[in-house]
């Protein structure tokens, strides 16, 4: 999964998601690719899912909190992409296009999902138990001590799951995957402004939810 | 905002958390291939949904066709004649035209063909003359003496 290495400020995290800023030979390298993927060219096609299927993987995972859901929904982004590979005119990056399909994609999924909220999380990297970030968390900060790491993570995305769509995916884009605010308002569709009042606003909510967990 | 940073602070390192999350081993390796997969499946059905299509909208053409795979005799024979009539049709378009005689010619003069010069001359070459070319002047279409290089009419009286 695309996560910004380890230290990276919060706020700030956004070269370690989106990889930065694409040099002009990249560009045109990549603009030369999708050009092949649109005359038919699957080879060219398959590295391009290999460029971005992680951070796609990601923004769909962390939205509906599931593997199997996550995993069909990226899919169906992609095969989509390619089969409107002919509309995209370049107006934005491949990678902003492609988010937007996997982002309304996931949203209309969520609206038809109301009725089944079953999880199905991945495990935690070994990472985790180590960041020293998130043992003082579960083991000092926590009232309840015997909480662990996997606990933790059932009861976080128990919490972004009661948030609305539009709020868990900015949470998500912002903070959990260090997209910065001006390409959120691009994949979103909305300016930035209302990037920051959603982000503020879902921080609230999920600050009330986990309130135990953050003293 | 400042403030509104440190108030999340703890928020924040919890969402974390979420980063640690991993797919099963090997996920991202075989993800593209079942993409690919994916697509080609689409593109083959999208054929074979071109190819229903087409049995619904011209049943004969099925049937023809289905013939021609049951009778290889049958195929080759066809195909031998469609490169027949193609090698005759090209044969003839390299010939130059030829003027059929004028019916109902006026006065009841023989009507020459054009481009042949000598008495006898056939078009076959065999025993047998099949259009017979002359050497009297040809009548134009309205009857008209042109000798002279001008055209006059034959029966103009002033």
């Amino acid at each position: 999964m695309a996560t910004p290495e380890k230290g990276t400020q919060p706020d700030t995290p956004a070269t370690a998601t989106t990889g930065g800023k694409m040099t002009t030979a990249e560009a045109q390298a990549e603009i030369r690719m999708v050009d092949r993927a649109r005359a038919g060219d699957l080879d060219a096609y398959d590295e391009l899912v290999r460029r971005y299927q992680e951070r796609i993987y990601g923004t769909v995972y962390h939205m509906t909190s599931n593997h199997e859901d996550a995993n069909d929904l990226v899919q169906e982004t992609f095969i989509k992409a390619f089969s409107a590979l002919k509309s995209f005119k370049g107006g934005s990056s491949f990678y902003t296009w492609v988010y937007r399909i996997a982002v309304n994609k996931t949203i209309n999924f969520l609206k038809q999902r109301k009725n089944r909220q079953g999880m199905s999380l991945n495990d935690l990297d070994f990472n985790a138990e180590n960041d020293p970030d998130l043992v003082a968390l579960i083991s000092h900060k926590t009232p309840r001590r015997e909480t662990g790491l996997a606990e933790l993570q059932e009861k976080l995305n128990e919490a972004m799951g009661k948030l609305s769509d539009v709020h868990r995916l900015v949470v998500t884009l912002h903070d959990v995957q260090g997209v910065p605010h001006e390409e959120i308002a691009e994949i979103m569709d909305c300016n930035i402004g209302t990037v920051r009042s959603r982000l503020f606003y879902a921080r609230q909510q999920l600050q009330g939810y986990l309130t135990d967990y953050l003293k | 905002m400042e403030n509104e940073n440190e108030n999340f602070d703890k928020l924040k390192t919890l969402l974390t958390l979420k980063r640690h999350e991993l797919p099963p081993p090997g996920y991202f390796n075989k993800l593209p291939g079942e993409v690919v997969s994916r697509i080609r499946a689409e593109r083959a059905a999208d054929n074979a949904d071109a190819l229903t299509k087409l049995k619904t909208e011209a049943p004969w053409l099925m049937k023809f066709w289905q013939t021609l795979q049951g009778k290889p005799v049958f195929a080759v024979s066809f195909g031998t004649a469609v490169c027949a009539l193609m090698l005759a049709a090209i044969f003839f378009a390299e010939k130059p035209p030829e003027q059929s005689p004028l019916a109902g010619a006026p006065n009841g003069r023989s009507v020459p063909i054009i481009g042949a010069a000598q008495e006898g001359a056939t078009l076959a070459g065999g025993d047998q003359p099949v259009l017979v070319a002359t050497n009297q002047t040809r009548p134009n279409l309205f009857d008209m003496d042109s000798s002279n290089g001008q055209t006059a009419p034959v029966s103009f009286r002033p």
